[in-house]
């Protein structure tokens, strides 16, 4: 079996890597697995069956191309030692044109050789640029032009007419001022120079957020028959047993089964603060075990790892288009040929009026290359891979660029109450029980097998328990299941009330309420058993995020499945005036429904849980969900627990939209402003060289204004 | 027939459109292909006149991307 790893080029999205790894693996001989993040993929084949050269046939195939097993960056190495030898020779013929003082070749004495000098390298620059004029011919072909269009099109335009000039000056007819040959040269530079420029931009933000995925150790320890074996990531399989000792990385996500440390979990969180972790708890791979030894079941491995999740998700963002993206796409469109139009006025405008074959000429190759909108592809596409970075970097993810385009035009900001607004941690704390501990107990034994938050809090310490049957959890009430063959149920008051039994625990109830504790009731057919107020705490920095939502002129309401007077409670405490109480699950969805109705409600609140009413809002998000990464469905994760975040995540959004506009308005009153300067019909005249240098400058402009998001 | 519209419900992204246009155009029958990632309508345009086996071979073809 032999192995390598190819780069590929067009995967964009899991739906390509997914079917790129399921058409090659179907192949004789070929095992693969993608890597979406990197842009590769691994391949283990079997060289009886099959080759390098038949694997890139199958990758052609399956719609994709391979380029082989250079990495990027030695791509890009090339891209510059040939700008930079092209420069050399650009400084070098405008030294020997304008500056008199140190000829290279005098066009005065030897014309003929000047000229085959510079035929010579404008032939190289065409080539250097063959692919750049390819494209643009191509799609002029199929009569949807594109920049290339318009560069390829000048480019050829100007070589020609040179070279038609060339060789009537070989003849000995010809004038000197009527070679553009250096246009050439340097429109093609230029051209690769910006393109250069905006692709190590975007490969630089898209390379920080890869960076995610490399925080995993190459190497783990698996126990296997009480030995101890190294193996590298790609052998964890799921099921193995992983050690970690202090000081270690942990390797996969896993379940710990043996030991207790605490880890560092702050490259997906942000905490520095250290997680403790004991048997039965997750733990993440990429985090640092600080103290302890653990031993953990691997569980999701390699690209199920919560971590490539998330890489994953960001590269799909990065490479998604929002409205504005594809707005711009579309004036780019008619822009193009529009200056197609433009240009060909620009010559006859200039033949008619000064009857001069060159002028004209080289006004028509000025308007083509200055009104290239390459700056305008740029515009939008950078800004969003640099926020969307910038958003990473804040343990925000961003699953579509859309989403930072929809977040300005929010106005109504819902929050869920118990885990988003409070830490839902809840603690018992007031009781009255008869027969407290006995009670306690059938508590606990019914609660076990709910995943509710507050389920979870009342089996925090927990002792032995009974067994269960017939269990039920009723949506939005509480539990209820068979214990000994007697039915307890365990809920809240509006769950109490169906069954009309004496209450007489009503005044601690409200006495609870007013702490702003969570009320659940024990009961059986015949009476009440008791009752418990379990208290929630109000995370740090929500106050603070409520004023500045209110400052920003956002609504703010909060929804909630507890009590009234629970919920009104926090609400006062948190200056939140619209509160919705008793809420069952499906009517938060209808809450939501009624308020979104121009698109203009952000629901916060639990990714799994709240799934449904965070689909119907128009952006959902979930928060400090660090692990269940697929079955999250709110379109931005916030990973961090820090409330804080979401001030920052409006901030970025706002921020994104003004530069946007920004570039946009830029690119465009630029572009219009430098058209009627190439039509040569005007005072202030340009060259097509200069053209090319202000469309350097233009993109260079925008690439600029786009990395200011990064403060 | 000489041209075909098909409906490709997986066509999410305009990775996926590329790699559409890429796989199909690798087909001899095959002049041009068309895709439109809103309405994830497919057009191929095909070099001659053509029978309703060749629904199929595209059919087969789109099936192996996803």
């Amino acid at each position: 079996m032999k192995q390598v790893t190819l780069n590929i080029e067009g995967m964009t999205c899991s739906a390509c890597s997914n079917g790129l790894e399921k058409y090659l693996n179907k192949q004789d001989g070929v095992e693969a697995t993608v890597n979406l993040v990197m842009g590769t993929v691994l391949i283990k084949y079997d060289e009886n069956k099959t080759n390098e050269k038949q694997i890139e046939k199958y990758i052609e195939e399956a719609g994709f191309k391979s380029l082989g097993e250079k990495d990027k960056r030695e791509n890009r190495k090339l891209a510059l030692v040939n700008i930079i030898i092209f420069s050399i020779i650009a400084i070098l013929l405008m030294i020997n044109s304008y500056g008199h003082f140190i000829p290279i070749i005098d066009m005065e004495m030897y014309p003929k050789n000047y000229v085959i000098l510079l035929l010579i390298i404008s032939l190289a620059s065409l080539i250097w640029g063959l692919d750049i004029i390819k494209n643009g011919i191509k799609n002029l072909k199929n009569l949807m032009p594109n920049m290339d269009s318009l560069i390829g099109l000048g480019v050829i335009v100007n070589f020609s007419y040179s070279l038609y000039n060339a060789i009537l000056i070989l003849q000995g007819n010809g004038e000197i001022s009527k070679i553009y040959f250096e246009s050439v040269l340097m429109i093609i530079l230029f051209v690769k120079i910006g393109r250069f420029i905006d692709k190590k931009n975007k490969e630089r933000a898209v390379e920080a957020i890869k960076n995610l995925v490399t925080m995993t150790p190459q190497k783990a320890t698996i126990k296997k028959d009480s030995q101890e074996i190294e193996v590298t990531l790609n052998e964890v399989k799921k099921g193995d047993i992983v050690i970690c000792k202090p000081g270690e990385k942990v390797a996969v996500d896993g379940e710990i089964v043996k030991g207790s440390c605490h880890v560092d979990e702050s490259f997906i969180t942000g905490e520095s603060k250290p997680v403790k972790k004991v048997v039965g708890s997750n733990c993440l791979a990429g985090s640092i075990n600080y103290d302890g030894y653990i031993e953990y079941v691997a569980q999701n491995i390699g690209k199920d790892s919560s971590i490539s999740q998330i890489a994953n998700l960001v590269v799909e963002a990065t490479n998604s288009k929002s409205p504005i993206a594809k707005m711009a796409d579309k004036i780019s469109g008619y822009f193009v040929p529009l200056i197609f139009l433009v240009s060909l006025i620009s010559f006859l405008l200039n033949l008619l009026i000064f009857q001069n074959l060159t002028q004209s000429i080289e006004a028509m190759v000025t308007v083509l290359v200055v009104a290239c909108p390459c700056a305008l592809g740029i515009a939008v596409p950078l800004c969003m891979v640099v926020s969307i970075g910038k958003l990473c970097k804040e343990k925000i993810v961003v699953k579509d660029s859309e989403v930072i385009e929809a977040l300005n035009k929010i106005d109504t900001v819902v929050f869920d109450k118990t885990g988003t607004l409070t830490k839902g941690k809840l603690e018992i704390a007031d009781k009255k029980i008869k027969d407290e501990k006995e009670g306690l107990k059938i508590l606990q034994s019914l609660e076990k097998n709910s995943n509710h938050p507050i389920a979870k809090s009342i089996c925090e310490k927990m002792g032995d328990i009974y067994t269960v049957t017939n269990f039920e959890e009723v949506s939005g009430k509480g539990v209820k299941g068979i214990i000994n063959n007697e039915l307890f149920f365990a809920g809240n008051r509006k769950y109490i009330d169906e069954f009309k039994l004496k209450n007489s625990y009503s005044h601690l109830e409200e006495e609870y309420s007013l702490k702003k504790e969570s009320i659940v009731y024990l009961w059986n057919e015949k009476e009440i058993l008791g009752i418990i107020g379990l208290r929630d705490e109000i995370k740090d920095g929500v106050k603070e995020v409520i004023d500045y939502l209110y400052k920003i002129n956002k609504k703010v309401v909060m929804l909630s499945g507890d009590n009234q007077n629970t919920a009104n409670m926090i609400a006062k405490e948190l200056n939140i005036k619209e509160v919705y109480s008793d809420v069952t699950p499906l009517g938060k969805v209808n809450l939501i429904k009624e308020l979104n109705t121009m698109d203009n409600v952000v629901m916060i609140g639990d990714g799994i849980n709240d799934s449904p009413a965070l689909k119907t809002a128009r952006i959902g998000i979930s928060v400090a969900n660090g692990t269940d990464i697929s079955n999250d469905s709110a379109d931005i994760i916030m990973l961090s627990q820090d409330m804080r975040k979401l001030k920052t995540l409006f901030d970025i959004g706002r921020k994104t939209e003004v530069i946007i506009k920004q570039n946009l308005f830029w690119t465009l009153f630029y572009n219009i402003l430098m058209i009627p300067l190439a039509s040569n019909l005007f005072p202030i005249k340009l060259n097509p060289m200069l053209a090319s240098l202000a469309m350097v400058i233009s993109s260079l402009t925008v690439v600029l204004n786009s990395l200011r998001l990064k403060k | 027939m000489q041209e075909l519209k098909i409906n490709v419900e997986q066509m999410e992204c305009s990775g996926c459109e590329k790699r559409i246009i890429n796989a199909l155009k690798l087909l001899d029958e095959v002049k041009e292909v068309h895709t439109n990632l809103e309405t994830k309508e497919v057009e191929i345009i095909f070099k001659k006149e053509e029978d309703e086996q060749i629904k199929e071979k595209i059919l087969e073809k789109i099936d192996d991307l996803f």
